[in-house]
């Protein structure tokens, strides 16, 4: 037992080993304060976003702290490494622009706040719930599970919009019905569709538009409201029960089609599909080509058996 | 919402439709029972470690058939819309059945827009549709909770974070107690719209804060809310509002059913009209 404590008696003496080890502790502690304060802070009520930034913020600080402490106990002078670091960081900011640029992005998009963590949000072709916005990146997590980086100034650059910044949406339909179909009575039926479902909000009202008259159709567009949570709901019903109001009430949705027209008084070229006719044309056809394929062959065949007398 | 009350007032009450479905009960042992109120049949059977629990709506928001209790021989779940399994241990076979009010407000559009003149006051009855809830005795515990006829969703107020998500109805905002029909699904609310402002009120659309309100029922079985005032002062949507404490004024002996869906305060200041006299 003496012998054990004369052993810690002689290392603390040492001075080396006494800095050393007040180092390591100060590290040590730096480490484990990073991680652990800045779960237990009272953030709770912020919003995630900020609770993250917040959390991130504290947890470099308390590392750099660390550090500068250790590092001044070993000896280094601290203006010379902040002087040294100024220098490194004009070296670096132009070497790393694009960094730099992510980062002082991130800034901007954390001050004016155009989506948060939770939102959903398209970015040119992509379209995802937000998971994390850092200061150099913002994570999105696609409906297939993809997570996908965009990096902030792509963010501040690009047409960004926010899906579920609102809480209720519009559901835009394209319904095409034959010029025969009388226009007010698609209303009707339309209407009535939505007032029978439940889902689909009476205010704001639905709404049909008249979008014009197409080469085949008369174009319509069906614009129904849904809170976020039902608007895939509302979308995959909507679809169906117009589709059997339509033919409950024999609503014709036309196929395209064109007429052809000639002639000096642009008489229409009556035109009739005979199947027995299109069987025979097919018939032929498969004729022609087997026979040409075979012609083929034996030319083939002989230009080889030509060849080869040639050869031999 | 399909057909809601379009055509609701224009009958005469049929005392013989005025029936308490509610209220508590012993399920039969090897049967179940069926309980009806109105477009809604709800079936529950006691099994040895679970209650199970059948939903059938019709499409009829008009129905007025209202049944208490009675057993059954049909499986729940055998040709139910909905169907709900509960794990329960213990051997108590009683439920109780009971109505509430639904935890939105309700946004009532007149079949027909209706108007106050200034300085005028009027009572109206506006219906409003109500929850069902399926209660095991012991341990109390809600088994089954849901609309007696799914009422539609609406938003009231501009389109973004100003406004609020409610329930849609439609009434005809009858002025006289005799018009009323009874409907086993629906709660009524007297409704006082005192206008004070110097413009006439245009109402085709209200909001009734009925989560906030009591849940009465009268002696011949109709539901009813505590009353609503809206005090509407200056020439713009907002109105006071107040749910008047104390049971319903036109069932002074009326008995409490349950309490309010969502606690507040009885006297707010909120936008309540949809439609006013703005152009003027």
């Amino acid at each position: 037992m003496n012998a054990i404590q004369d052993f810690f008696e002689q290392l603390t003496d040492n001075d080396e080993f006494a800095l050393g080890l007040r180092v390591l502790v100060a590290v040590v502690i730096a480490v484990l304060a990073a991680a652990f304060v800045p779960r237990v802070l009272p953030v709770r009520r912020f919003h995630p976003q900020h609770q993250l930034i917040v959390r991130r913020v504290i947890r470099y600080a308390i590392v750099l702290m660390g550090m500068a402490w250790a590092l001044r106990e070993l000896g280094f002078s601290m203006e010379v490494l902040l002087g040294t670091a100024g220098l490194m960081t004009v070296a670096i900011g132009f070497a790393a622009q694009t960094s730099a640029s992510n980062l002082i992005s991130g800034l901007f998009l954390m001050g004016e706040q155009p989506f948060r963590i939770g939102d959903v949000i398209r970015v040119d072709t992509l379209i995802g719930e937000v998971v994390s916005i850092d200061l150099m990146s913002a994570r999105i997590k696609t409906y297939d599970n993809l997570l996908i980086r965009i990096p902030n100034e792509t963010l501040l650059k690009a047409n960004v919009t926010n899906v579920t910044h609102y809480p209720i949406r519009r559901l835009d339909m394209k319904i095409n019905v034959a010029f025969t179909e009388k226009i007010s009575r698609v209303r009707e039926v339309l209407l009535q569709v939505a007032d029978n479902n439940h889902v689909c909000m009476v205010d704001p009202e639905p709404l049909i538009i008249c979008l014009g008259f197409g080469p085949y159709c008369v174009e319509l567009q069906f614009s129904v409201w849904a809170t976020h949570k039902n608007y895939v709901h509302l979308r995959n019903q909507m679809h169906e029960e117009v589709k059997e109001a339509f033919d409950a009430h024999d609503i014709r949705i036309p196929y395209p089609h064109q007429a052809l027209v000639s002639g000096r008084g642009h008489e229409t070229i009556p035109v009739r599909i005979d199947p027995t006719a299109a069987e025979q044309a097919h018939a032929d056809l498969a004729t022609t080509r087997a026979t040409s394929n075979a012609a083929s062959s034996e030319s083939e065949t002989s230009t080889a058996t030509a060849q080869g007398a040639g050869e031999q | 919402m399909t057909n809601e009350d379009t055509a609701v007032e224009n009958a005469p009450i049929d005392e013989a439709a005025t029936a308490e479905w509610w209220g508590s009960f012993e399920v039969p042992e090897g049967r179940g029972a069926a309980v009806v109120v109105g477009p809604l049949t709800v079936t529950v059977r006691r099994f040895e470690d679970e209650w199970r629990i059948g939903v059938i709506r019709t499409n009829d928001a008009l129905a007025e058939d209202a049944r208490q209790w009675r057993a059954v021989d049909e499986m729940p779940c055998d040709r139910s819309d909905e169907c709900i399994r509960v794990a329960c241990r213990g051997e108590d076979r009683r439920v109780t059945v009971r109505p509430r009010l639904v935890d939105r407000p309700v946004v009532s559009k007149p079949a027909t827009p209706f108007t106050v003149p200034p300085d005028e006051d009027v009572r109206l009855f506006i219906g409003s549709p109500i929850l069902v809830e399926v209660v095991s005795v012991s341990p109390e515990r809600i088994l089954w909770s849901g609309p007696a006829y799914p009422p539609s969703d609406t938003w009231f107020g501009p389109p973004n974070h100003e406004g609020e998500l409610c329930y849609a109805s439609r009434t005809l905002c009858t002025l006289r107690e005799d018009e009323l029909v009874l409907r086993p699904h629906r709660a009524v609310t007297t409704v006082l719209v005192r206008n004070r402002g110097d413009d006439a009120l245009h109402l085709d659309r209200i909001k009734l804060p009925v989560q906030r309100s009591r849940l009465f029922c009268g002696s011949n079985g109709w539901l009813w809310t505590q009353d609503i005032i809206f005090d509407r002062k200056t020439r713009d949507e907002f109105a006071s509002i107040e749910v008047r404490s104390g049971k319903p004024s036109r069932v002074p002996n009326a008995k409490i059913l349950a309490g309010p869906t969502v606690e507040g305060s009885g006297h707010v200041m909120i936008r309540a009209f949809g439609a006013w006299l703005a152009q003027n």
